[in-house]
């Protein structure tokens, strides 16, 4: 006979049977980790989900507007001409040219995107717009011939429908006192068409007629570089050739930061998941390591238990994750309402909310499942791999971890976070900030078990003999089981802390906001020339200022200025700027010379977008041709767009003579009735030729801090589900330990404890896990915020936060872990109480 | 795997074994140059006092734990010098092990605890089952086959893991307090049994137990005292 000589066949059905059965007879283990893990991937896959469909409606939008443009021809100042159009292709035979204007305008009351275009040179262009028929011959076809009609106007879908349209039917557009009846020529319902909601195609004359305007605002181009060189060179003194999307960077950028940062939200949700898993897997094994211990003297090699745990998780993880991605399909599209609502507010005036399915992100949120409960139960697994035979006698209970490996734990803890801590001191990119974020919360998670230990035997230590015998047995209890609760209350700090992290930087963001609107918003009221036009004339001016009750504080210049980075808003301000503002970065002599009108102030997004800083030379078109300025400081900006600049005044009115301003801010006279003088200036708005508005500064403040709390209402529900996730942690925990401690309870039930006792026994270890993951939550949330404000928000935006802790958030913080602890710990409680007394007496 | 019986075969030999544990920091000596022979076929009765070294000798001469200074030989294979997983291999087909605890896998029947080890063993399920069920018949417990382990009781569990143990005709079986947890009567059942098996198969058996009684139903009695093992006659008073 030899030992090793012939090694028998590997048929291990049984064990996977047995296995099977355990996770059977544990039912409620098996469908708390079920839960988590379909609660992390649910949360991923809507998550990916909505985002890729609202990245998706984005570039749709950028599309429906340019479509697959190469070029475009603008100019510095004011339109381009008609007559350059025609030189052009006269001239230089560029055929894959098109004219393009654009404005804004009501129909039936409801605001939409008027989109100029010339039919017959659309289709030389061959431009493709999303919803319109993608072949030449069909684009002539199907729509743009339509446009030929007199006063013939296209539109989308359901679009035509929510104004009650058909073909034929007769649309009202108005602009000030210009109004046309135009006669809906067809429907666009091609492919994509959802993007071009909101958008009114009509013939160029129309629109120049409705808007009062002539020109247009670009010639649209589709060339090859040398093509573009040619007419680089042939181009007359005033216009640019400027390549297409140049100024959509900005936005893509803002938008991808946007959906990054709900992405990270969306994975810490699958960390805390992880470590139910985690929990919940070492729990399931520990329970077995006698039975491990019998396979492993009956001669199962290590290593198949080591398969068998792994094998177990992975299709736990599997059928987890399938429920998740179903349950993600469901929650995206409620999660794609919000975000594109939050994108439509930030970005852009349309909101796209057509939900595209997307294959890949269902794979790879079940590989993500999959493969997380795997990893997760990667330890517990080697740890029933080590399980030695002999441990049969001499094994550790369930849940306890011998001091070493809880010292083991916080040093590898402290290691992450000292790791994290320089990943964000080397002032990387965003995806080293993320990467920075999660080892500090990692290495909170291996922290956490060492110090509750360590309070919980203070405590003991300090109040032992005071504390009563049940009291002092709970927290052995727990203290006994670390291991295990010492995970769940990680968990719950986690998503606790998620809340607090969230919160203050929301609470810190809102704080900003407000305080920057009362900087930069001057007066009480501002009447302001919506439309693109040559801003308010003179004459409106004086009939403004000439109304009884009414002051004026402040004039707003407003222009678009072409520069090295693509189009931005130059702004300047009457008698100055350096009042209005709220500034960041501002050296003394580089604002004597800015207030000399030498020098740019540059908005902080699109400095931080651009590297550019106080010293720097941003070069822009002027009518001579290129030009120079440096910049003399950064002004806090938290309006989105391109990006945004101030100029000092005099240099504006020579760059764009005759230019008024955009906004008068008003103050009203104490004496002023403001009802009428409101009253007044919106007859004023009505009647005047152009576009205008009048709105009271409460009013923006109000709906502009509206629109805040509407764009991070999707953070609310990541934020609950993450706690949801950390509560069925935490349920798991305790139910665990009520299981394994029901012979000691039934002792302490025989022994004359009543079941009220035993259950406050319970529910006092669960508020102890509740008020220790709440404490443990705040340190934690107030160091993701840091992180959150000073390293994520700053560098996917471009934002500078103040700074604030707003209390309640902290003291909701403590009370949400004590309520999701006590809600946890109430069904192992009831459980408690029906338990019988005779189970003391009975045999193992 | 059947052996035939040869009692005049040296089948274990144990030789210069000792063993160390560290226990609170401090080592402990439990087995102190140990030499032990087993001949093929023979049942022998290891006494001793709680601590003293028994399970740890069950341990070493299974191969569960390494040897720290000595030779083990089983059936002519010098353990200490196979691997861990060697060892697993090795007592996965040679050995078969009885606990005071039955030590059965709790999510599995008495017919599948059984089925286990012939499975591990190469067999097909369907063979395994089919033996499995025959043994438990044969033993007068064919009617329990389909209960789990806490659905049965304590002589019956015992019985199974007895059944277990020798399912595929292991060489050398070892029992550490295979009575220690019944009553008398269902304890001498065991016994009886578990001897009859034993001899049916012509394996040999190293039975560690507290029981004078019970050792006296081995050929032969060693006690463990010290570290080392002395032979006693069948009638000495312990």
């Amino acid at each position: 006979m030899s030992a090793t000589s012939t090694l028998p066949g590997s048929g291990k059905r049984l064990l996977w049977r047995a296995a099977w059965r355990h996770a059977a007879r544990h039912r409620w283990q098996s469908w708390l980790s079920l839960a988590g893990i379909a609660l992390g991937v649910m949360m991923v896959v809507a998550v990916e989900l909505a985002n890729s469909s609202a990245a998706r409606a984005f570039e749709l939008s950028v599309a429906a507007l340019d479509g697959n443009l190469t070029h475009r021809i603008v100019a510095q100042q004011g339109a381009v001409d008609d007559t350059v159009f025609a030189a052009l292709r006269r001239e230089l035979g560029v055929r894959a040219s098109a004219p393009s204007l654009r404005g804004e305008v009501l129909a039936d009351g409801q605001r939409l995107t008027l989109i100029g275009l010339d039919p017959l040179s659309e289709a030389a262009l061959q431009r493709r717009r999303p919803g319109f028929a993608l072949e030449p011959a069909q684009l002539l076809r199907a729509g743009l011939l339509a446009l030929a009609q007199p006063r013939g106007v296209l539109l989308q879908g359901d679009t035509a429908r929510a104004l009650g349209l058909e073909p034929g039917a007769v649309l009202h557009l108005q602009n000030g006192p210009r109004s046309v009846d135009a006669e809906l020529a067809a429907v666009l319902d091609g492919p994509d068409a959802q993007a071009v909601e909101g958008l009114v195609f009509a013939d160029i004359a129309l629109v120049q007629t409705l808007l009062g305007r002539s020109g247009m605002d670009s010639i649209d181009l589709r060339v090859d570089a040398a093509t573009a060189q040619r007419i680089a060179a042939w181009l007359p003194p005033g216009l640019t050739l400027v390549e297409a999307g140049t100024d959509d960077a900005a936005l893509v950028q803002f938008s991808r930061a946007f959906r990054t940062n709900l992405s990270a939200m969306s994975l810490l949700a699958l960390l805390v998941a992880a470590l139910l898993i985690y929990n919940t897997v070492s729990l399931s094994v520990l329970e077995r390591l006698p039975t491990f211990g019998v396979l492993r003297a009956l001669g199962v090699a290590p290593r198949t238990l080591l398969r068998l745990v792994l094998g177990e998780s992975a299709v736990l993880g599997l059928a987890a994750s399938l429920v998740g991605v179903l349950l993600g399909l469901g929650l995206a599209q409620f999660l794609l309402r919000l975000v594109t609502r939050t994108m439509s507010d930030l970005y852009f005036t349309r909101s796209v909310t057509e939900f595209a399915f997307d294959i890949g992100v269902l794979n790879r949120g079940l590989l993500l499942g999959v493969g997380i409960t795997v990893l997760a139960a990667l330890l517990p697994a080697l740890q029933a791999a080590r399980v030695a035979p002999v441990s049969l006698q001499r094994q550790l209970p369930p849940g306890q971890l011998s001091h070493r490996r809880l010292r083991q734990l916080a040093g590898a803890g402290l290691a992450l976070l000292a790791g994290g801590y320089l990943l964000l001191a080397t002032q990387a990119s965003l995806v080293a900030g993320f990467a920075a974020l999660n080892l500090l919360i990692f290495g909170c998670c291996l922290l956490i078990p060492w110090l509750l230990d360590g309070a919980l035997a203070l405590w003991l230590r300090l109040t032992l003999r005071w504390l009563s015998q049940p009291l002092r047995l709970s927290l052995r209890n727990l203290r006994s089981s670390i291991g295990r609760s010492g995970l769940a209350v990680a968990a719950l700090a986690v998503a606790v802390s998620v809340t607090v992290g969230v919160g203050v930087m929301i609470g810190s963001f809102r704080y900003t906001i407000e305080v920057w609107l009362d900087q930069t918003l001057g007066g009480e009221v501002q009447f302001t020339r919506l439309d693109d036009g040559a801003g308010i004339s003179p004459t409106l001016e004086r009939t403004v200022l000439e109304l009884p009750g009414v002051r004026a504080t402040n004039f707003q210049y407003r222009h678009t200025l072409r520069t090295e980075f693509g189009e931005v808003q130059a702004f300047a301000h009457r008698p100055d700027a350096l009042g209005s503002l709220y500034l960041k970065q501002a050296p003394a002599n580089a604002l004597a010379a800015f207030a000399a009108g030498e020098g740019v102030l540059l908005a902080e997004p699109f400095a931080w977008l651009h590297g550019l800083a106080v010293g720097d030379v941003l070069r822009y078109t002027d009518a001579t041709g290129d030009a120079r300025m440096p910049v003399a400081g950064v002004y806090f900006d938290y309006t989105t767009g391109p990006g945004a600049l101030e100029l000092p005044l005099a240099r504006f009115q020579a760059l764009w003579p005759g230019q008024g301003p955009r906004q008068i801010s008003l103050e009203l006279t104490d004496d002023a009735d403001r009802a009428a003088v409101l009253g007044a200036l919106r007859r004023l708005a009505q009647t005047t030729d152009g576009n205008f508005g009048v709105a009271a500064n409460a009013d923006i403040e109000a709906i502009t801090l509206a629109i805040f709390d509407r764009t991070f209402a999707i953070t609310d529900v990541l934020r609950l589900l993450a706690i949801g996730v950390a509560f069925v942690g935490v349920l798991s925990a305790l139910s665990a330990q009520q299981l394994q401690r029901q012979r000691e309870y039934a002792l302490l039930r025989a022994v004359g404890m009543d079941s009220g006792q035993v259950a406050r026994m319970m529910l006092t270890q669960t508020l102890v896990m509740g008020l220790g993951a709440g404490l443990l939550a705040l340190p934690l949330g107030l160091m993701m915020s840091q992180v959150l404000i000073d390293v994520i928000n700053l560098r996917s935006f471009g934002w500078s936060m103040q700074h604030r802790v707003p209390l309640f958030v902290l003291g909701q913080a403590v009370l949400l872990a004590l309520l999701a602890a006590l809600l946890a710990g109430m069904y192992p409680a009831l459980r408690l109480m029906r338990l019988s007394p005779a189970l003391a007496s009975r045999a193992q | 795997m059947a052996v035939a019986p040869q009692p005049q075969t040296a089948f274990v030999n144990v030789a210069g074994l000792s063993h160390d544990y560290v226990q609170g920091g401090t080592r402990q000596r439990v087995l102190h140059d140990l030499t032990l022979t087993l001949r093929r076929g023979e049942s022998v009765a290891l006494l001793g006092r709680s601590g003293g070294g028994k399970t740890t000798l069950l341990n070493l001469v299974s191969g569960i734990e390494a040897v720290q200074r000595g030779e083990v030989t089983v059936a002519g294979t010098r353990l200490t010098a196979l691997d861990e997983t060697a060892r697993t291999h090795f007592r996965r087909r040679h050995i078969g092990f009885i606990y005071q605890f039955f030590n059965l896998v709790p999510s599995l029947t008495a017919q599948e605890n059984i089925a286990l080890v012939l499975e591990l063993n190469g067999a097909s399920l369907q063979a395994a089952m089919a033996r499995a069920a025959t043994l438990l018949s044969d033993c007068g417990l064919g009617e329990r086959a389909g209960h789990f382990a806490g659905e049965l009781s304590g002589g019956e569990q015992q019985r199974v893991a007895i059944l277990r143990a020798l399912a595929h005709n292991p060489a050398l079986v070892l029992a550490d307090e295979p009575t220690g947890n019944l009553d008398a009567a269902s304890g001498q059942a065991m016994l009886a049994l578990l001897h009859a098996q034993v001899r049916a198969q012509g394996s040999t058996l190293l039975l560690v137990t507290h029981s004078l009684a019970v050792a006296r139903t081995a050929d032969r009695i060693l006690t463990l005292e010290q570290g080392g093992i002395h032979e006693r006659d069948v009638d000495f008073a312990w």
